[in-house]
C-alpha cells in the first residue's frame, strides 16, 4: 500500500538517506572523476611518494638547475626503442651571459627501467626497501632521470614535488578535520543552547573574521619557537590554520541547528523525554552532517592554498620541511622564471587537486538533497 | 483542591492558572521590551477516559497550552496537576505538579503522557526507519529489548493499520495519512494514559481525516486513553470530543460538554464562532454573526475582557474588568460578565 | 443571475505532467462550463486535478505540465455590447499580449496565501501588475502601489485615479482606515487582511469571472466567514461568475449553485448543490459526504471512511479509477470498463457504471 518512490525498482531497495545520496551522487560523472582523481593523488603523494619518486628528497647532484630530460622513444637516428630512455646531461657554459646550464647530450642514452633499485627508504615508514617506480638502475651519477629538471642544488624537482605533495595535501585534510571538529562543536552548542554561550561564540567568530588574515598568521607563526622540530612546527601550523578558519563553519552549523531545533520530530523526541545529548547526536547533528561534509570538502582547497601561500611567503613551513608552497618559493624569482621555468611544475598539480575537490564538492552538494526538491 | 465540576469522575489532569509568556527582545543587547502572553491564566481539567477538545483560532494559545503542559515550554506560572503512577515505589497513583518536577521525575512521567503532532512531514525524522521512530520512546526510557520490543512495535503498526514490512522503510515512502499513523504508533509505544493530539488531522485530506479520527477513537477504547484534542476545525472537534474548551488570545472563555457547548453557548465568542462555521448543508440558512475587526494582539491585549472590542453585547464593565472563569451551569464554565443575561444562539 | 450564457467552456481538457518516473495524467477529460454570473464549485481532494484545471483556464499550467488534449473556450464580450468573440485559450501564446489582457482584466484569480515569498509565480519578465494579478504580493513594495499598477494595467485610468480606486476597494473588502493602509507593506498586514487585499485587487479590475482556488483554507473561521460574505456581496453587485475550488464541503455548500466533483483527474459528478448534497449519485460523492463530521447534535455514529488509499498517479487502476475503493464495486465491470459522462434527469450528470448500460 505504500506509495512507490520515483526511483522504484522491482525489488525493494534501501531508501535510507545515505543510499539515496549515493545513488544521486553516482549519476554525476564529474564528481566521480573528481573523487577518483583525489583518491589517486592522495595515494600517490601521501602513501607512496618515495616509491614513485626516483630520488630521495635531499639527494643532490652536480646538475644544478638542469632542464627536464624528455622521455623519448625515438632516438636521433629515428630508431624506435621499446623501452623509454633519456639523454644524459652535459654541462654547457655560456661565456657571454656568464651562465652555466645543462643540456641534453644525444650521445648518451640511459634507458628507464621500472621497479628499479634506487635510494633506500621505508615504505609507509615501516618496510625498508629500495624499489622505485622508475629509474635508470645504475650507480653512475651521470645516469640521471630528471623528468622535471632540477633546482638550484641539483635536486630532482619531480621527486621534490612528490614529497612536497604529502605535506600540502595532508595539511589540507588534517587542518580541515580540526576545523570541522572545532566549528561543528562550537556551532552546535551555540545554536542549541542560545543565550550567553551563543553570544560569546558569535562575537568570537566575528572578531576572528574581522581580524586581517596575514598579520594574524604572521604573528602566530612567528610565535612558534624556532627550536621546535619540523614536525612540531608542521602540526602547530595546521592548528593555527584550523583555529583561524573555524568561524565560517561554526556559523553555518549554528544556522542549521537553529532551524532544525524547531522541527516537530525534535520536539517529539523531547516530549518523550530525550535528553540534550540524544537530541544533539541522534536528531540534530545527523541533519547537519551532509551540509558539513559539503562545506568541509569545498573548503579544503582553500586550506591547501593558505598553506601554500604562507609557505611561499616564508611564513609557514621552511626547509628542510618541503611542501608545494616551499617549492614555489624557490621558483619565485624572475631569474627562475626566465631561466628555470620547470620549477613552476608545482602549479599544475595544485590546480588538479583544487579542481578535483571542487568537482567532488559540487557533486556532494547536489546529492545532498536526494528527495529531489531542488 | 482540584476543580471538580459538578459531575463525578476521576480527574486525570488538572490545570490551574497556567501561564506562558514569551519575552519580546529588541536591540543589540536583547532587552526585554514586552511579553507575548500566549497562555494567560488558563484552567481546565481532563477526566480519565474522556476526550477534551481545545479549540480556538490562530494565536489563541491552544497549541502552546498543550506543549506547556508537557513542559516542552517551561510554564511561566501555574500548576499542572497530573495523577501519575510513575513516581511512587509501588506504582500507586498520586497527584504531582508537573510544573514543579525536576528533570528526572519529569522524564518518568513522560511515559504516561504522549503527544501527536500536526505536520506529517516534519514530525518524523527522515533519516530514521519507521521501526526506529516507533521504538524511540522505548529506547529513551531504556525499555528496549531486542526481540520482545520488536514484536510490540510490529503489533502497534498493525493496530494502526500498517504492515510489518513497513518496519524498515523510511518516512518519505509513505503518504501523509500513513505518516500520521506512524506518529500515533510512536505515541502509544509506552502505553500512555494521556495523549495530547496537536491538530492531528488538519493537514490531511477529508477522506483520510475520517479514517484517522476513527482510528483514534478505536485506540482510545482499546488502550483506555484520555485525549486532549487541539484543533481549529469545529466539526471535527465536536465529533471526537466529550467536552470542549474554547480559547481566545491566551484565555479560556468557555468549557462544557460538547453538545451543550455547540447548541447552548454562553460566551459571545463561542456564539460567533459557531455561526461562522460553514455548514455542509445547502438548505441551512446562514444567519451569520460577523465579528468585526481582527483577532486581538497577544502582546498588547485590550483592557478588561480581551474580546470586548469585537463583542456585540459589550457593556462598560467589559472594558474595565477581566471576567472570571466560573461554573455557571453544572459542568459548564464561562468567562463573561454578562453570561447570565445573554440569550445566545448555538448551531 | 443565470442568463444561460456560457462564459467559459472547458471541453475534454487533458493535462499531463512528464516526470522522471513516467507521465501523470493530472486532468483527464474535464468537461464543464461556467455561465455568466454563476458560482460553480469544484470539489475534490489532493491530486484530483482541480487546481491544474483552474490554471489551464488562464493558460498557466506550471512546468512540467502541458495541455495534451481538449480546449478551453472563452466567450468574450466587450462591456455593453452583445457581440461575443470566442477565444480558444489553450491555443494562445502563454506570454502573449491577448492572454495578458485576459488574465486579471477579464478572468481573475486568487489563491490560498497571497504572500508565499519563496516561489514567485512570475518570471523575471513579468510586470509587477501581473504578478499581483497572479495573486502574489511582492514583499518589497507598498500594497497600494501594487494594486494601482494592476488597475492601470487593465483599465484606462490615471495613476491618481488608480490610487483612489485602490482605496475604495480596500474599504469595500473591510480593511479599516484604507487611506492609511494603502501605504503599508504586505508583511505589515495579517493573513486575513492580505487575502482581502488580493480579493480587492482581483475585483478592482472588474473581471467577468473570478477563479478562487482554496481562498479561505489558510484562514481562521471568523475571517473566512467575512471573506465569503465579501465575495458574495461583490459578486452580486457586478454579476461576476465565480469558480470556487476547495476541498471543504461546508464552504462549497454555502457558496456554490452547482458543483463538479473531481477524483484523480476525472470529473465524476455534477449537479446543483442541493441535489448533490441530498441526492448524491456517485459512490465517491456519497462516501465523501458521509465521511465529514457534522456539527450540531452528536449522533455518536462512526464516520464512514473511504476504504483504501488514493492510488499512485503513475499506476492508475484499470477501468473506473475509483473501483478499488468503491463500496458498490461490480466485479467484471468496474475494473474493465471506464465509465463515461452520463446525463441524468434534473441537470445531474455522473460518470459511473451504476447508471450506464454496458
Amino acid at each position: 500500500m505504500a506509495k512507490q518512490p520515483k526511483n522504484a525498482q522491482s525489488k525493494p531497495v534501501s531508501q535510507s538517506y545515505w543510499s539515496l545520496v549515493w545513488w544521486k551522487f553516482k549519476k554525476n560523472k564529474l564528481a566521480i572523476v573528481g573523487g577518483i582523481i583525489l583518491l589517486v593523488m592522495y595515494f600517490s603523494f601521501v602513501a607512496i611518494p618515495e616509491f614513485i619518486a626516483p630520488y630521495a628528497l635531499e639527494r643532490r647532484s652536480e646538475y644544478t638547475e638542469a632542464r627536464p630530460q624528455t622521455i623519448r622513444f625515438v632516438d636521433q637516428e629515428g630508431k624506435f626503442h621499446l623501452r623509454p630512455f633519456v639523454y644524459g646531461l652535459e654541462r654547457k657554459v655560456d661565456m657571454v651571459a656568464r651562465r652555466r646550464s645543462y643540456v641534453e647530450d644525444p650521445n648518451r642514452v640511459y634507458e628507464i627501467f621500472f621497479f628499479t633499485k634506487g635510494d633506500p627508504y621505508k615504505l609507509f615508514g615501516l618496510i625498508p626497501t629500495d624499489r622505485h617506480l622508475f629509474g635508470t638502475n645504475s650507480d653512475d651519477p651521470a645516469a640521471s632521470v630528471f623528468i622535471m629538471g632540477t633546482d638550484s642544488l641539483g635536486r630532482d624537482y619531480f621527486s621534490r614535488i612528490m614529497y612536497g605533495g604529502r605535506l600540502s595535501l595532508m595539511i589540507g585534510l588534517i587542518g580541515q578535520f580540526l576545523t570541522l571538529l572545532l566549528g561543528s562543536v562550537l556551532g552546535a552548542i551555540s545554536g542549541y543552547y542560545g543565550g550567553t554561550v551563543d553570544i560569546i561564540v558569535q562575537r568570537l567568530t566575528e572578531f576572528l573574521a574581522a581580524f586581517p588574515d596575514i598579520p594574524l598568521f604572521m604573528a602566530l607563526a612567528a610565535a612558534i619557537p624556532t627550536f621546535w622540530s619540523p614536525i612540531a612546527v608542521y602540526f602547530m601550523l595546521t592548528l593555527i590554520l584550523a583555529f583561524v578558519r573555524w568561524g565560517g563553519l561554526a556559523r553555518q552549523v549554528r544556522g542549521l541547528i537553529l532551524s532544525l531545533r524547531e522541527r516537530e520530530y525534535v520536539l517529539a523526541a523531547k516530549s518523550f523525554g530525550a535528553d540534550d545529548s540524544r537530541l544533539m547526536f541522534r536528531h540534530l547533528l545527523p541533519g547537519t552532517m551532509s551540509h558539513i561534509i559539503v562545506i568541509a570538502t569545498l573548503s579544503i582547497p582553500g586550506m591547501i592554498l593558505s598553506e601554500t601561500a604562507l609557505s611561499w611567503l616564508g611564513l609557514g613551513l621552511r626547509p628542510p620541511l618541503t611542501s608545494w608552497g616551499v617549492l614555489l618559493q624557490e621558483a619565485m624569482t624572475v631569474y627562475a622564471i626566465r631561466f628555470a621555468p620547470w620549477l613552476l611544475w608545482t602549479v599544475p598539480f595544485l590546480l588538479i587537486v583544487i579542481f578535483a575537490y571542487n568537482m567532488l564538492g559540487d557533486g556532494l552538494r547536489d546529492a545532498l538533497d536526494p528527495y529531489g526538491a531542488r | 483542591m482540584a476543580m471538580q465540576g459538578s459531575k463525578a469522575g476521576n480527574i486525570l489532569l488538572d490545570v490551574k492558572g497556567l501561564k506562558k509568556y514569551f519575552p519580546i527582545q529588541k536591540g543589540f543587547l536583547r532587552r526585554v521590551v514586552g511579553y507575548v502572553k500566549a497562555v494567560d491564566d488558563v484552567s481546565f481539567f481532563v477526566r480519565e477516559g474522556e476526550t477534551l477538545g481545545l479549540v480556538g483560532e490562530s494565536g489563541c494559545g491552544k497549541t502552546t497550552a498543550g506543549r506547556t503542559i508537557i513542559r516542552l515550554y517551561e510554564p511561566t506560572a501555574g500548576h499542572v496537576l497530573f495523577r501519575s503512577r510513575q513516581l511512587t515505589p509501588d506504582g500507586s497513583e498520586t497527584f504531582v505538579d508537573l510544573a514543579d518536577l525536576d528533570r528526572q521525575q519529569m522524564k518518568k512521567v513522560r511515559r504516561e503522557i504522549a503527544m501527536i503532532f500536526q505536520d506529517p512531514i516534519n514530525s518524523l525524522n527522515p533519516r530514521m526507519t519507521v521501526g526506529d521512530i516507533v521504538a524511540e520512546p522505548m529506547v529513551i526510557h531504556g525499555q528496549y529489548r531486542r526481540p520482545e520490543s520488536e514484536a510490540i512495535i510490529v503489533d502497534l503498526l498493525q493496530r494502526v493499520g500498517l504492515r510489518p514490512d513497513h518496519l524498515r522503510r523510511y518516512p518519505h515512502e509513505f503518504s501523509g495519512g500513513q505518516r500520521q499513523r506512524i506518529g500515533i504508533a510512536r505515541a502509544l509505544s509506552l502505553n500512555p494514559r494521556l495523549v495530547i493530539c496537536d491538530e492531528p488531522v488538519s493537514a490531511l485530506d477529508v477522506s483520510i481525516q475520517a479514517q484517522t479520527l476513527n482510528l483514534l477513537q478505536d485506540l482510545q477504547r482499546d488502550f483506555h486513553l484520555s485525549y486532549i484534542f487541539v484543533a481549529h476545525d469545529l466539526s471535527v472537534v465536536q465529533h471526537i470530543s466529550d467536552r470542549v474548551a474554547v480559547m481566545y488570545v491566551g484565555k479560556m472563555v468557555e468549557m462544557a460538554d460538547a453538545e451543550e457547548l455547540y447548541l447552548y453557548p454562553l460566551h459571545p465568542y463561542t456564539e460567533a464562532l459557531m455561526s461562522a462555521v460553514p455548514k455542509a448543508d445547502p438548505k441551512y440558512k446562514s444567519q451569520r454573526i460577523i465579528m468585526q475587526g481582527d483577532v486581538a494582539d497577544p502582546s498588547n491585549p485590550p483592557p478588561g475582557c480581551y474580546f470586548h472590542p469585537r463583542c456585540r453585547y459589550a457593556k462598560e464593565i467589559c472594558s474595565q474588568k477581566a471576567p472570571e472563569f466560573r461554573e455557571l451551569k453544572p459542568d459548564h464554565f464561562v468567562a463573561c460578565h454578562l453570561a447570565e443575561e445573554l440569550k445566545l444562539r448555538g448551531v | 443571475m443565470n442568463d444561460n450564457d456560457i462564459l467559459v467552456d472547458i471541453q475534454d481538457l487533458k493535462v499531463e505532467f512528464d516526470v522522471r518516473a513516467g507521465v501523470i495524467k493530472a486532468v483527464d477529460g474535464a468537461t464543464f462550463d461556467i455561465k455568466r454570473g454563476q458560482t460553480l464549485g469544484v470539489i475534490g481532494e489532493s491530486g484530483c486535478g482541480k487546481s491544474v484545471t483552474a490554471r489551464a483556464i488562464l493558460n498557466m499550467v506550471p512546468r512540467p505540465g502541458k495541455v495534451t488534449g481538449g480546449q478551453v473556450l472563452y466567450y468574450r464580450r466587450a462591456k455593453g455590447s452583445t457581440q461575443t468573440e470566442v477565444i480558444n485559450i489553450t491555443k494562445l501564446d502563454p506570454d502573449g499580449e491577448l492572454i495578458r489582457q485576459i488574465r486579471g482584466g477579464e478572468i481573475g484569480m486568487i489563491f490560498q496565501e497571497p504572500m508565499s515569498s519563496l516561489t514567485p509565480v512570475y518570471t523575471a519578465g513579468t510586470h509587477i501588475g501581473e504578478a499581483v494579478t497572479l495573486h502574489r504580493l511582492i514583499p518589497v513594495r507598498k500594497v497600494g502601489d501594487q494594486i494601482a499598477e494592476t488597475i492601470q494595467a487593465h483599465r484606462h485610468v490615471t495613476k491618481q485615479e488608480a490610487r483612489e480606486i485602490a482605496i475604495e476597494m480596500l474599504r469595500r473588502v473591510g480593511i479599516p482606515k484604507p487611506e492609511q493602509r494603502v501605504d503599508s507593506y504586505p508583511h505589515q498586514l495579517s493573513g486575513g487582511q492580505r487575502q482581502r487585499v488580493m480579493i480587492a485587487v482581483a475585483l478592482s479590475c472588474q473581471p467577468n469571472m473570478l477563479i478562487a482556488d482554496e481562498p479561505t483554507t489558510a484562514l481562521d473561521v471568523s475571517i473566512e466567514a467575512q471573506i465569503l460574505d465579501i465575495m458574495r456581496e461583490l459578486q452580486e453587485s457586478v454579476n461576476m461568475a465565480i469558480m470556487f475550488i476547495t476541498h471543504n464541503l461546508g464552504v462549497i455548500a454555502e457558496m456554490a449553485e452547482e458543483i463538479v466533483v473531481m477524483y484523480m483527474g476525472k470529473q465524476v459528478e455534477r449537479a446543483k448543490t442541493i441535489d448533490l448534497f441530498y441526492d448524491p449519485k456517485h459512490p465517491y460523492t456519497r462516501a465523501l459526504l458521509q465521511s465529514i463530521p457534522r456539527i450540531g447534535r452528536k449522533t455518536g455514529i462512526r464516520l464512514a471512511s473511504i476504504e483504501g488509499m488514493v492510488p499512485d498517479p503513475l499506476h492508475l487502476p484499470t477501468g473506473c479509477v475509483f473501483h478499488p475503493r468503491c463500496p458498490s464495486f461490480m466485479p467484471g465491470k468496474c475494473d474493465k470498463i471506464a465509465p463515461t459522462w452520463q446525463k441524468l434527469p434534473g441537470d445531474h450528470w455522473v460518470s459511473c457504471l451504476l447508471y450506464q448500460e454496458v
